[in-house]
């Protein structure tokens, strides 16, 4: 009996909601949307996925492993030679502040720290991957 | 106000329409704005409460729509994927400028009395029916107005509706019986007053 009502009521409510019908967009709704596409290159029928990581950041990762990777290499070659390359241009070593930061000397709390940090970012990139990917799809 | 019924219209009809968009016909798309605009600045109003501000983020969700269309897949029926763009694009507008959308009617409904729905239909047969629920439609919820909107207006399914307002369907379900209930009380404030009186004199 109460279905009934309640089935009864349902289709009172969709009559009603479409006799109400829908706002009615100004006059030149349309001509305005038209107008602000004209302007817009023709959209690609197939899905252009924007890198999260632009090319230039990539360059650059590559460049610091460039310049850092020897460093590490020439110490643990062991051929007697200082890896820090600053060392070796007199003067330059004292003064320049990339070789102070190899001087410099931190705490192990500090190194898990960053370990820790870089490990955070590291997961934070797929799932701001995946976010953006989703949130593409939507707009 | 505008009638328009979309049921007919499906992704048979829409499909060559975003097929001549996709290869360049500028007025193309002007039959799919014209075909999606009510629906679309319906939502956008019932959420921002405000005439300016849905017609300019209408528009803003078309122009979003010709950028993307290349994106759409065929996966959910055209108008489905339309109409989650132009709400979620309105509530960012809503969190952009600091605001917050009604959703809390639910919450404020009273229990329910001894009238039922079979009385209400009664009383409500005798008068202007159309007039009386369009103005407790207009008293709902933002929210809840829009899944009635979807789900009444357009016939979208359960499942549609959620993928667009991203709830499950069985929320979907549940919403929409708590909002009948809702109206339900809300009408028989209207065609029976006298309950309403005996209520509050409880």
């Amino acid at each position: 009996m109460e279905q009934n009502e309640d089935d009864k009521w349902e289709a009172l409510l969709r009559d009603s909601v479409r006799m109400t019908g829908l706002e009615e967009p100004s006059p030149n709704f349309t001509a305005s949307v038209i107008s602000k596409i004209a302007a817009l290159p023709v959209p690609s029928g197939k899905i252009v996925y924007k890198p999260l990581i632009p090319k230039w950041a990539w360059a650059a990762m590559a460049v610091c492993a460039g310049v850092l990777l020897p460093f590490g290499l020439w110490k643990t070659s062991g051929n007697g030679t200082s890896w820090m390359f600053f060392e070796q241009m007199e003067g330059l070593a004292e003064y320049h502040a990339f070789a102070k930061i190899f001087k410099m000397e931190v705490s192990e709390g500090f190194l898990y720290g960053m370990v820790a940090l870089a490990f955070f970012i590291f997961i934070q990139v797929f799932v701001l991957k995946s976010y953006w990917n989703k949130r593409s799809v939507l707009y | 106000m505008q009638i328009i019924v979309l049921s007919a219209m499906g992704q048979d009809t829409d499909q060559p329409y975003i097929d001549r968009v996709l290869s360049g016909d500028l007025q193309a798309f002007s039959v799919l704005v014209d075909r999606y605009k009510h629906m679309v600045l319906t939502l956008a109003l019932k959420i921002l409460g405000n005439r300016e501000e849905a017609e300019e983020v209408s528009q803003d969700t078309f122009v979003k729509i010709y950028q993307v269309l290349g994106t759409f897949k065929g996966e959910s029926k055209f108008s489905t994927w339309v109409y989650k763009i132009a709400y979620h694009r309105s509530l960012d507008y809503v969190r952009g400028h600091k605001r917050r959308i009604e959703t809390m009617s639910l919450d404020l409904c009273p229990p329910t009395q001894d009238s039922t729905f079979g009385d209400i239909l009664d009383d409500l047969e005798a008068r202007d029916k159309s007039a009386i629920i369009d103005t407790a439609l207009k008293q709902l919820s933002a929210e809840d107005g829009i899944l009635i909107t979807l789900h009444y207006y357009e016939g979208l399914t359960l499942k549609e509706v959620g993928e667009i307002t991203n709830m499950a369907p069985n929320t979907v379900k549940v919403r929409l019986f708590r909002t009948r209930k809702r109206l339900a009380e809300l009408l028989r404030d209207r065609v029976q007053p006298e309950n309403t009186y005996r209520y509050g004199a409880k």
